[in-house]
């Protein structure tokens, strides 16, 4: 690990804030994290505006406490899918890492993303590494004011849509959009509008790498993760070494030479300024620019492409990778099992939910004509987003006469109905204690929700008083 | 393509230790802030805090008292926590007791 001497941590603020100016590469894996970056920031500015029968297909709508999701619709009743979904992604992402890696870092993670989009955003304005290098030695000139206003404009600028984007996901858009235009913004969207925004400034345009090196703990949990036979972005010092210049044309070999030619170009593109050649690092977010960038020499000399390239620990020592350990197979079955559940339960789930509480006055009451009541008060919730009619009615059937009324419950309504169930003197005999409770949306059979609770009569209140203080 | 000058290296920025203690600080704070607002607010709905600020008068509650305002300041309250239980971590680290001089 390049953790600095106790000398390295000695510096001055003034030298922090000297800036890795990443030369910009170009290859294939270049041309992936560009595709990557554009999905991702498409989805992130896209969704929003996004429609669902009528509706934003995603919104994490706190104010009314409710999360649509497409054709879902998730309240706070549902947290465990919320949970469950938390705990999936984290073991995708254990599995990931030690399959490949901190691919994660290089492709996906929206620190590395927005990074991305604020250097291409400065390379636009202020050009390339030389450009931005000349540029920087004589500071205050009229062209230095000028691009670098106009690069604050763009950063402020993306740093704000950033901002809108990410509170549309928690109100409206549309609306949302309409408040901003006619300047009548809530006073908490402004507030989050402005607090993400700035953050999203100060992490792309100002920290950047320094979150992944000091405030993320992925980066250092990482290496937990990793084994022998983790693909990470590697030099193969067996090649290269030993490395250094050379004329062009002349057999390494007879020079005593590797295949390094020590141009250091895989130091200048790296983002956070390592040297790839001093081994696996923490600060390496496997980014693999510099893989682009040194292949791209060795075409350029004569070589074979690959001397820094994606591989294991055990394939650099010269030995067979093994892809089916047990730490991929455990990540790997756990993501299976888990995965499949949470979409069977995900599609048995029915978006209805019911409480059942007793009246606690009276156990029971004897009617007139000798059947005898019990009173129940049901509290059913409309997970849907429709509002249904909903039958209620007592299983097993045919013993118990249910005396409530269908009710109509909006979508997201919570309604509190009481219910009355009578057992005629006739059937008393066979009437069992245990019962369930049902409600059934009239419109939709399929849709119901049941609950066990107890009836009690004369005959049969044995234990009626120890329930009577619960 | 030759070899480079030194200076034209990229400068590998280092933070001094007090700003990398900051940084670790804020940012776990800030995780563990996000992971308690959300189990907080799943189990309790903020409106019964406006209800029983409004008492019955709906309207009366100040403007910034939402549903959102009180997740924001939720959040911000969990954040605070977090930063000064770490905050304290690493003064209780760094300043061990010294044995024997005591007062
Ligand atoms: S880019 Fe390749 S050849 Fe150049 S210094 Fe790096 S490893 Fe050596
Ligand atoms: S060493 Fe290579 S892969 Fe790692 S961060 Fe630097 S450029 Fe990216």
């Amino acid at each position: 690990m390049n953790d600095g001497t106790a000398g390295a941590e000695v510096v001055s603020l003034y030298e922090t804030h000297r800036k890795v100016y990443p030369r910009e590469v170009t290859g294939r894996f270049a041309r992936l994290r560009t595709l990557a970056a554009f999905a991702l920031l498409g989805i992130f500015y896209g969704l929003p505006w996004v429609q669902w029968s009528g509706r934003q297909a995603v919104l994490f709508d706190l104010p009314a406490r409710k999360f649509h999701l497409f054709g879902l619709t998730l309240w706070p009743q549902d947290f465990l899918y919320l949970s469950w979904l938390l705990i999936l992604a984290a073991l995708t992402l254990f599995f990931v890492t030690a399959v490949a890696g901190r691919v994660w870092c290089g492709y996906a993670c929206p620190q590395t993303v927005w990074t991305e989009a604020f250097l291409a955003l400065e390379r636009f304005v202020e050009g390339d590494r030389p450009q931005r290098l000349k540029l920087d030695r004589k500071p205050w000139t009229t062209e230095w004011v000028l691009r670098k206003s106009a690069k604050q404009f763009l950063w402020i600028g993306f740093a704000a849509l950033t901002g809108f984007s990410f509170v549309a996901f928690f109100t409206p858009a549309r609306e949302l959009a309409g408040s901003v235009l006619s300047l009548q913004l809530g006073g908490w969207e402004t507030f989050w509008i402005l607090f993400y925004g700035f953050a999203t400034y100060g992490n792309a345009g100002f920290l950047r790498e320094q979150v992944c090196k000091y405030m993320c703990p992925y980066a250092r949990f990482q290496s937990a993760m990793f084994d022998h036979d983790t693909l990470t972005v590697s030099y193969d010092p067996g090649r290269g070494e030993p490395r250094g210049a050379r004329k062009r044309g002349i057999d390494p070999k007879a020079a005593g030479l590797g295949d390094c030619v020590d141009c250091t170009i895989c130091v200048q593109v790296c983002p956070t300024g390592i040297d790839i050649r001093k081994g696996l690092q923490y600060e390496c977010i496997d980014c693999a620019a510099c893989v682009d960038a040194c292949d791209d020499v060795m075409a350029r000399v004569g070589y074979r492409p690959g001397l820094i390239r994606y591989a294991t620990e055990r394939e650099l020592a010269g030995q067979k990778t093994r892809y089916f350990r047990p730490r991929v197979l455990v990540y790997g079955g756990l993501l299976l099992v888990l995965g499949i559940g949470f979409v069977i339960s995900l599609t048995l789930r029915q978006p209805i939910g019911l409480d059942i509480i007793r009246d606690r006055n009276a156990l029971y009451r004897v009617l007139p004509d000798g059947s005898v009541e019990n009173v129940y008060s049901l509290r059913i919730l409309n997970k849907d987003d429709q509002a249904h009619r909903y039958v209620i009615e007592a299983q097993p059937a045919g013993v118990f006469q249910v005396d409530a009324e269908p009710v109509e419950v909006s979508a997201g309504e919570v309604r509190a109905v009481p219910a009355r169930l009578r057992v005629a003197p006739g059937d008393l005999a066979r009437a069992p204690r245990d019962l369930v409770i049902a409600v059934r949306a009239a419109d939709d059979p399929g849709l119901a929700a049941g609950h066990g609770t107890r009836f009690f009569a004369p005959e049969l209140d044995d234990d009626a008083h120890e329930d009577e203080h619960d | 393509m030759g070899p480079q000058a030194e200076d034209d290296l990229p400068v590998v920025r280092r933070w001094p230790p007090r700003m990398r203690v900051a940084a670790a600080i804020g940012w776990s704070s800030f995780l563990a802030a996000c992971l308690g607002t959300l189990l907080t607010f799943a189990a309790l709905d903020p409106q019964v805090i406006i209800d029983g600020v409004e008492g019955g008068e709906p309207g009366a509650a100040p403007w910034w008292l939402t549903r959102t305002g009180i997740y924001s300041i939720g959040f911000f309250l969990f954040w605070a926590i977090g930063a000064v239980a770490g905050m304290l971590t690493d003064y209780l680290h760094e300043a061990p007791p010294s044995e024997g001089h005591g007062p």
